[in-house]
């Protein structure tokens, strides 16, 4: 199941109308921050939490905070910052790597998301509506993130940051939009059908470098 | 001028994408410009020649786009930038790629119309709904700030 990571509400679409849209786009999920849970049709709507914390003690209290079944998500900082969130228990997945410090989000942040499990978000906003030295600058953290997931396999998810239905973009533009960092189309196939794995982990261990 | 022999002449790929919301399509000239500043503002100057997009048809709520074969996920991932033109918001989804054009059109499917289904107006506020099928429902707001489109869905939303 295709999903969207996330959409926000409280832009001028309303929750129905984004998971609406979503579905006739090819998506069967979306999360939406600040949105409740519910079913549109055939698309499921995922609540969605964002962390943004100082530290990771207080990002822990934030976490413990987030209703059953949302999707937690937590802003990258600083590489302690980093490191220390990519083990944190209840996380789904990093975001914000766009705006980090180059390295930010280095080999020790991603092996341990690897053992833990937690993704990192890959935003296509910052490709959509930037221009310039910005969207430079996320075209390069996201492939630099993309190395060290194929180094060391942590999952990757996938989402808009759509506040208004026009701005989700249908999976075969998300594919087109993703060789720009060097991401091949199977795995952005596997990054948009993640999320159903890491709110339900419970698969066979697996052993990590 | 004579024309080329076939063996001699580009390769071309054509793109269908359907635009939204349907009812702020834009003409073939403006939306040419739009699509030729996000690709080279994506691909620059060295990359815009090699894709050669040019805007072949705007029918039935949808664009169809040439460019050079080999280039067409270059030229989707163009389109997938374009988020206003003319101060508009809009969005281009690519919905299928073809070598003829006629194969495109036979996939078009046209957009159902927008119905005025009421109208009111509030000091210098004036609010328009529309219908958009069975489940969808856009009210477009005029104010001194201009207009905005505010997107709601009428079917359930079962929690």
């Amino acid at each position: 199941m295709r999903t969207d990571v996330r959409t926000l509400a409280g832009g001028d679409t309303s929750v129905e109308r984004m998971a609406l849209e979503a579905g006739a786009l090819g998506y069967g999920a979306i999360v939406s921050v600040g949105g409740t849970a519910g079913t549109v049709g055939r698309v499921r709507v995922i609540p969605g939490v964002t962390v943004r914390a100082a530290s990771p003690n207080r990002a822990m209290a934030e976490i413990r905070r987030a209703p059953e079944g949302a999707f937690v998500t937590v802003r990258l900082g600083d590489p302690g910052f980093n490191r220390a969130a990519a083990g944190l228990p209840g996380v789904h997945a990093l975001c914000g790597v766009h705006r980090c410090r180059k390295n930010a989000f280095d080999h020790v942040a991603a092996r341990t998301a690897a053992e833990r499990g937690t993704a990192v978000e890959l935003l296509l906003e910052p490709l959509v509506r930037e221009r310039g030295g910005r969207r430079q600058v996320a075209i390069s953290r996201y492939a630099d993130v993309v190395e060290l997931h194929a180094r060391y396999g942590f999952p990757l998810v996938l989402g808009s940051g759509a506040s208004s239905c026009l701005d989700l973009r249908a999976p075969r533009a998300v594919r087109a939009l993703c060789q720009l960092f060097g991401l091949d189309a199977e795995s952005v196939e596997r990054a948009l059908g993640a999320v159903e794995g890491l709110l339900a982990p419970g698969g066979p261990v697996r052993e990590v470098e | 001028m004579k024309p080329r022999p076939p063996t001699l002449r580009p390769d071309w790929r054509y793109v269908l994408a359907r635009i939204a919301p349907s009812y702020r399509v834009p003409d073939g000239k403006t939306l040419y410009l739009a699509i030729a500043e996000a690709v080279t503002a994506l691909f620059g100057d060295g990359g815009a020649p090699a894709i050669d997009q040019a805007v072949v048809a705007v029918e039935r709520g949808h664009v169809i786009v040439r460019c050079r074969r080999g280039e067409e996920e270059r030229l989707i991932a163009a389109l997938a930038t374009i988020t206003a033109i003319d101060g508009c918001a809009i969005a281009i989804h690519p919905r299928a790629v073809s070598g003829t054009i006629r194969s495109l059109r036979d996939r078009m499917v046209a957009p159902p119309e927008p119905v005025l289904v009421g109208e009111d107006a509030d000091g210098g506020t004036v609010r328009q709904r529309f219908r958009i099928g069975a489940s969808r429902s856009d009210v477009i707001v005029h104010d001194y700030k201009g207009e905005r489109v505010v997107y709601f869905g009428t079917i359930d939303f079962e929690e």
